[in-house]
Formats: structure tokens, C-alpha cells, sequence
């Protein structure tokens, strides 16, 4: 079997997660992924935490997870013979997927405008904060300040405390999800029209059509919506869950926690849902849920129909029957980290393959892909790699 | 030459509905593909009428009294699409459904498990019906697995996913984001593995069925959590507004009542700058907070010196004097804020669209924008059952006449038929 991306070249530049995450997938899915990292290498090796606390630049777990699939070719971009490398091999790939800081492309000589020179249907993708144009375009960005800014920190967290950022870095990824759909689109515009082109890609705009309500609170009815109280899980033998109680499940919940026998609530579904929701149920609820697991209460109240979940940390989520049902995870053996468990990929494709390779060592393919995307001999090849371009 | 839209030439039959699978059909209609959103009178989208109610200043009715076409959770996201309300509980329905598959290019479905079957418009039944469809099921947990019939929301699958655990105050385990960030996510992960596979299509000429977990969707988005987990043996510790490598890394309180700014100083260098921007300067040389190790062992102390100083400003100005001094910075934006941001405004990300029940209103537009083939909002979110006539008419041939018969045996239709109790005539599946 083959993959969707098979036969696509992608070269990806810059250094952290959204472009990475982005080819990454593209990597799974078969495509051909060139990672060009610095000499001293993409600035995620050097985020921990590393085995026995000791810092390697080949076990940075980001990095092992971003970057699979990948060949690693080391190019030194500040220099005219590391640009002069960098244009061979666009030249020879379908796109070019960076998160350089705007700007720094350009200084290069390995602008769209540039590279696309020598390679009319070049598709270019560049992710950046806040995009290639706008007051805000050189401004400094992390995870959390594009949260803030997004107006997604202003409705999580708990009303009476500092609002809150999502842990891991969900924003960068989701950029690199939606670099990917354009890139995919902009390819299949090179591929059946010959047309190339720049994509600019904002994380700030990704946070910003991730909205479920709030916009439109607003922009329907001018309701400025905030965090609220935390909704807190209930507490089990082991941990916790919670219940979605919607009106069409609310005598199922009922039923679930007061008995086989308990009769329908005559009040109306959403004041009585309300009024669950402020404590009324609770003494109940938590002498239904103490006596057990969350796994158990978990399918206790999905077997009710009731949409229940368990908060689930990363050994619950390694240990679920479900998702090792579905072989989600996939054990990859990588020459310096051993053999580890990654996530797969969450959608299965009928008459199609995922491909799981490990992630590269520092330059590892940096002669070989040297050799396969230019003419150079290898004489000269050594040249460079002495000269410290490569 | 006229611009073409990267999908054009592409008909694609959307039964999604609530927030994430509605989100994948707006992406491809966006970018050119003929979306016909499928709902029935029986079965609307239950965002058109149930849940939170969101209508033009609170009122439902308007001019025309249908409240289903003026739902703002359904307008934000089935721009560019059509509508056909068609009831595929009926076998008139239900045959339809199979012609019009018969000349679509795809099929995006996130009803429960086994709906689709019991309903006759399986995988199986669709792709003998026309080998070359590619289907998409945006399901909770996928189709396959013990816990696959269960049924979820997205603060569901934020908590099963382990979104919910990595994020929370990290002196307080109980507490726990409410968000549903696995609805953008799974929405998100629709949209490119559709695309991909379309182009899988067309390399082999063959359909392809893609079985997507939104649970495993929000994990990935997460994954190297899992990474670290196996290399470690350790489950990672929930950090808050900590961001790794970076102190101080937090919210403070600004000028008014909750009003924030979010700080994050990732070398010695840029506290540097910080301590100038406060008219501290004397700070930069206190070895408690020099360093980065000084500053995580004084982390209360730091909190403390920067949350007195950014109360006593307004954060709109102090987020644009933190940037002018190259600090990392950003205001936390509500949304009257953010649609009067001057960088978003300038970069056109709010799309004004002239809604057929609601009037001008605007919304969020694409995060991604191509240079040579820009593509947004080409329609506002249709009304129900809209285009009933176009493409009964247009696709299958059929004749006025025979789509009136299909209206009074009630196939089709453009309003929903609601329970006694305003509910939907069935359950949610």
C-alpha cells in the first residue's frame, strides 16, 4: 500500500513546532520531508526533559515527536553557500513549508520571491505569529501571549484567578494542522495548473477561528462573555470525572445515580439541569461516584447514555483499552533514545498507510541528500562540511 | 484569468453538524468545493435549535419568524455552502441521498456510531454505489474499539484525550479547563485528510474511507507528552502559564477590574529589558533575579515586583510598550477587543457577510491565505432547506413538479418539525 502524499518532496526550515508538526504529518502520510536545521540544530533539542536528566541533543522528546519521518540535512543559512544549498534543493521539492521569523527569509535571499525565481510552481508556506503583514508582524510571540492575545485566555481559567493557557503548546500546533491543509491546496493548484505561490499562515489567526460561542455572543447581541467558575470534576476512588448532562439524557443522569427506579423530574429539562448544575444532585452524585473507579464511572454513565469522561493523565492515556483497541500507539526505535511509544495517527485510511520512521540524528542525511538534490561531488561536499556550511 | 479556487470542481455532501465537522465542510466550501450541507426537518442541525441560543439582539423571531435560519452558532460556520433538507429516515430520502452520492466527490458525516448504517447510507452501501467516493467519519473514538459507541463532546474528549490534565492551576488538581479545544482540532484534522485523500484518489482511482477519532486528534495535539511519558517514565507535571525555558512566564493584573497581561522573558537579556520598561533598572543587577536560575527561586518575588507595576496600566497601551521595548507580551483580548484589533483588522481576517435571516454581521475568516488564489467566504450559511430546488432540480434532474410531491410527502422541506416540547422529533443519536 501506498500513502495520500507519496511522491512529494517538502523541505521544511526554522526552528520549534508549528512548521515541524506540519511535516511531520505530511511525513506520516508519505511524503518525502527534508528537514533543514542549523549546524547547531533546531533549537527543540535542547528542550527536556532528557533520560537520567542528562541533556542530548538526539533525545529531546519534542524533538523526537515533531520530527519523524524526516531526513535532517544541516545548512548554514547565514552564509551565501548555505543559501546557494538551500535554493538546489527547493528547487528540486514541491513546497517549502518554514516558520523563520518574517523577514529573515528575505534577508537571505530565500524569499518566495526568490526561490520561486528558478521554480514557477513553487508553493511556499510560511507560519508565523501574527502573519507576513500587520502592525503586529515583527512583534514577539510565545504560546501564551498568542493565547492571550487570541482571546482564549479571557474565557479559561477561573473567574476569580489569573486566566489560564492550555498546556503543551496547542496553538503552534494547530497552525501546523492548518499550514498543512493550505499547503495540500496550494500543491494541488501546482500540480494541475502549474501555479505556485506564497501561503501565509498565522497562529494568531488560527486561535482566532477556534472560537465556539463568544464571537458570535458578541457579535449577535454585544454580550462580552468571561471565564466563569471552574466546573469541577467529581472525584472518584482513583481520580476523576465528569458529566455533559444535556435535557434529552437528564432522567437517564437521574436514573444513572438514584436508581433503576427513580422516577422522571416533572420540572422542565433546563431548570432542571440548572439546578443539578448548582449542587443540587451533589451529595449523591459523589456517594454514587466514591465507591468507584473512573474507568468504572466512566462506563457506567456512557453505558446510560450519558456523555461522561475521565480525566485522563498520560498513563491513563498509554493504558486505554480504546485506544490500544485502535493500536493508536505505535513503538518506534530510534538509535539514541531506545525504543519509545508515540502517539500514530488519528484517522485511519482504507487502502492506505501511515508510516512511522524515527526521527533523524543532527545532519544525518546531509551527504546523501546533498548528493541526491545537487551535482556537487563529493570532494566538494567535504569542502563545505569542513568550511562548517554544512 | 478569473481566480480559481484550489477546490473547485469538487462536490462534496456535508451531514455535519454542532461545531467540529460543520468547521471541515466551511473549509473546503471556502476553498471552492460545492458543499451541500444535509440536514432534515426532522433532524436540522441541533445548533440551529437547541443548546445555546444565540440570535440577533436575543431575538429569534426577526422578520420572518424562522429562528432556525438565525442561529449565529450555525452562520459562523456553514458559510459557503448549500443547504438541502432532505429526511433520510424516509426510502425516498434515502435513495436520493444515494443519487446524489452517486456524483459527489465525498461524504463527511459525524453522526454516532451506526447511524449512517441504520439509515442505509453505510460506507459499504455508498462505495458500491460509486467506488470512486471518498467518506470522512468525524467520530468521538473512531468506528472501531469497546468504547466506540460511546458518545461525546468536546470537553469530553478534552478530558479522555489528556488536553484537560496538562492544563489547570497547578496548585489546585481538581481544577480542570472547560473549553472543548478537541472540536477545532477534530475539525482541523477532517480538513486535511480529506484533502489528502482526494489526492490519494487520484493517484490510485480508488475511494478511501477515512475513520477519524477526535480523541485521538486532541492527543496528538499533545503528543510529545506521550513521547515523554515513555522516555521518562514520568507523567509530566501540569505547569500552568508556565512556558518551558521561560521566567517569568505568567498573567498579571492590569488597570480595571479582570483585566490582564500575559508576560513571558525567555533569556537574561530580554529581563533586561523588562527591568528598563519598569524604570527598574537597578533590578537588572539584583542577583535574586538575574539569572534565569535566581528568577524560578524567586519566582513569587518576580510575580509580585512585575504584577505591581502592570496594575497601574491600561493593558491595551502596556502590550504595545512591552513590544516597543522587543518584550513578549499580549494582552488578554475579549471579544469586543478582538474584533476591533488594528492588526487583525489590517490583515482582513473579519469577514462581513450579509446573512440572509440576520443581516451584516461579521465573522472570523481563514487563518491561511494564499497569494495567488485567495479564497474566504464566498456565500452566507444557507437557510434551511434552501437550495432543496437547485439541486433536486439540478443534479438529479428532477422536475418542479416532483419536487413539490417530495415537499407535501415531506422528503424535503425548509422548516424543522419540532416535538410538543420544542425538542427535535428524535433524539440526539
Amino acid at each position: 500500500m501506498s500513502g495520500p502524499l507519496d511522491g512529494l518532496t517538502i523541505v521544511e526550515g526554522g526552528h520549534g513546532i508549528p512548521a515541524a508538526y506540519c511535516t511531520q504529518i505530511m511525513g506520516v502520510l508519505g511524503a518525502n520531508v527534508i528537514k533543514i536545521e542549523p549546524p547547531e540544530g533546531d533549537e527543540t533539542r535542547r528542550l527536556g526533559p532528557f533520560p537520567n536528566d542528562a541533556p542530548d541533543r538526539e533525545s529531546s522528546a519534542l524533538f523526537l515527536y515533531l520530527n519523524r519521518n524526516k531526513r535532517s540535512v544541516t545548512l548554514d543559512l547565514d552564509t551565501p553557500s548555505g543559501q546557494d544549498l538551500f535554493r538546489s534543493i527547493v528547487k528540486r521539492a514541491d513546497a517549502v513549508v518554514e516558520n523563520f521569523a518574517p523577514g529573515y527569509c528575505d534577508q537571505r535571499n530565500i524569499s518566495y520571491a526568490a526561490l520561486s525565481d528558478e521554480h514557477d510552481s513553487l508553493v511556499m508556506s510560511s507560519i508565523t505569529p501574527f502573519g507576513q503583514n500587520g502592525p503586529y508582524r515583527d512583534w514577539h510571540a510565545t504560546e501564551m501571549t498568542l493565547f492571550a492575545i487570541g482571546g482564549l485566555m479571557n474565557i479559561v481559567g477561573d473567574i476569580n484567578r489569573e486566566p489560564l493557557k492550555f498546556g503543551g503548546s496547542p496553538a503552534l500546533h494547530v497552525a501546523g494542522i492548518n499550514s498543512f491543509t493550505a499547503t495540500m491546496l496550494a500543491m494541488h493548484l501546482a500540480e494541475t495548473a502549474g501555479i505556485g505561490q506564497h501561503v501565509d499562515v498565522s497562529v494568531l489567526e488560527g486561535l482566532g477561528a477556534s472560537h465556539f460561542q463568544d464571537l458570535v455572543d458578541y457579535e449577535y447581541h454585544r454580550t462580552v462573555i468571561r471565564r466563569g467558575d471552574m466546573r469541577t470534576p467529581i472525584p472518584t476512588s482513583d481520580g476523576f470525572i465528569s458529566f455533559q448532562v444535556q435535557a434529552h439524557v437528564y432522567n437517564d443522569f437521574r436514573r444513572l445515580i438514584l436508581g433503576p427506579d427513580a422516577a422522571d423530574d416533572d420540572r422542565d429539562a433546563a431548570s432542571a439541569i440548572q439546578a443539578q448544575q448548582s449542587g443540587e444532585m451533589d451529595l449523591e452524585i459523589l456517594t454514587w461516584s466514591l465507591e468507584k473507579t473512573k474507568l468504572e464511572a466512566y462506563r457506567l454513565g456512557q453505558e446510560a447514555h450519558v456523555p461522561a469522561a475521565y480525566l485522563a493523565d498520560m498513563s491513563d492515556i498509554m493504558a486505554s483499552p480504546q485506544l490500544q483497541a485502535r493500536e493508536f500507539f505505535v513503538e518506534i526505535e530510534h538509535p539514541k533514545a531506545g525504543t519509545l511509544t508515540y502517539p500514530g495517527f488519528p484517522a485511519k485510511l482504507t487502502g492506505s498507510d501511515c508510516r512511522f520512521e524515527p526521527a533523524p540524528l543532527l545532519g544525518q542525511h546531509t551527504h546523501e541528500v546533498i548528493s541526491e538534490f545537487t551535482d556537487l561531488s563529493a570532494a566538494e561536499i567535504g569542502e563545505l562540511q569542513a568550511a562548517g556550511v554544512l | 484569468m478569473a481566480n480559481r479556487l484550489p477546490l473547485e470542481g469538487i462536490r462534496i455532501l456535508d451531514m455535519g453538524q454542532f461545531w467540529a465537522a460543520p468547521n471541515a465542510g466551511r473549509a473546503w466550501a471556502d476553498a471552492g468545493a460545492e458543499v451541500i450541507k444535509v440536514e432534515s426537518c426532522r433532524r436540522p442541525d441541533p445548533l440551529r435549535i437547541q443548546a445555546r441560543k444565540i440570535y440577533p439582539d436575543n431575538d429569534p423571531g426577526g422578520e420572518h419568524g424562522d429562528h432556525w435560519n438565525r442561529s449565529g452558532m450555525v452562520n459562523e460556520r456553514n458559510r459557503s455552502k448549500l443547504s438541502l433538507a432532505l429526511d433520510l429516515s424516509h426510502p425516498k430520502g434515502r435513495d436520493l441521498f444515494i443519487e446524489l452520492a452517486k456524483q459527489s466527490d465525498a461524504v463527511s458525516q459525524n453522526y454516532s456510531l451506526g447511524v449512517m448504517d441504520r439509515l442505509g447510507i453505510g460506507w459499504d452501501v455508498l462505495h458500491k454505489a460509486n467506488p470512486k467516493l471518498v467518506m470522512v467519519s468525524i467520530m468521538s473514538q473512531g468506528l472501531t474499539g469497546p468504547e466506540s459507541s460511546y458518545v461525546s463532546y468536546g470537553q469530553n474528549l478534552e478530558q479522555l484525550g489528556g488536553i484537560s490534565y496538562t492544563s489547570g492551576y497547578p496548585d489546585d488538581e481538581k481544577s480542570s479547563v472547560g473549553f472543548a479545544l478537541p472540536d477545532p482540532i477534530g475539525g482541523a484534522t477532517a480538513a486535511f485528510a480529506l484533502i489528502a485523500a482526494l489526492r490519494h484518489r487520484e493517484e490510485t482511482g480508488e475511494g478511501l474511507h477515512i475513520d477519524l477519532s477526535q480523541r485521538e486528534a486532541a492527543t496528538l495535539i499533545i503528543g510529545d507528552a506521550i513521547v515523554e511519558y515513555s522516555l521518562t517514565g514520568q507523567v509530566p507535571p501540569r505547569i500552568g502559564n508556565h512556558e518551558p525555558g521561560s521566567n517569568p512566564s505568567e498573567c498579571y493584573p492590569c488597570e480595571g477590574e479582570d483585566e490582564w497581561i500575559a508576560i513571558s522573558i525567555s533569556n537574561d537579556a530580554e529581563w533586561l529589558r523588562l527591568c528598563e520598561a519598569m524604570e527598574r533598572v537597578n533590578l537588572g543587577s539584583d542577583n535574586r533575579f538575574a539569572t534565569i536560575v535566581g528568577r524560578m527561586r524567586n519566582r513569587d518575588a518576580v510575580d509580585e515586583l512585575i504584577g505591581e507595576w502592570t496594575a497601574r496600566f491600561e493593558k491595551m497601551e502596556l502590550f504595545k510598550l512591552l513590544q516597543s521595548h522587543h518584550i513578549t507580551a499580549g494582552a488578554i483580548t475579549n471579544p469586543r477587543e478582538l474584533f476591533q484589533d488594528p492588526h487583525l483588522r489590517e490583515r482582513g481576517f473579519w469577514e462581513q457577510v450579509e446573512d440572509y435571516s440576520c443581516g451584516t454581521q461579521e465573522y472570523y475568516g481563514r487563518p491561511m491565505h494564499l497569494s495567488e488564489n485567495p479564497y474566504g467566504t464566498r456565500t452566507p450559511t444557507p437557510k434551511l432547506g434552501q437550495h432543496n430546488y437547485e439541486i433536486l432540480g439540478g443534479l438529479l434532474s428532477l422536475s418542479n413538479s416532483e419536487i413539490d410531491q417530495l415537499t407535501n410527502e415531506g422528503v424535503i422541506g425548509t422548516e424543522p418539525i419540532l416535538t410538543a416540547e420544542g425538542g427535535m422529533a428524535r433524539r440526539a443519536s
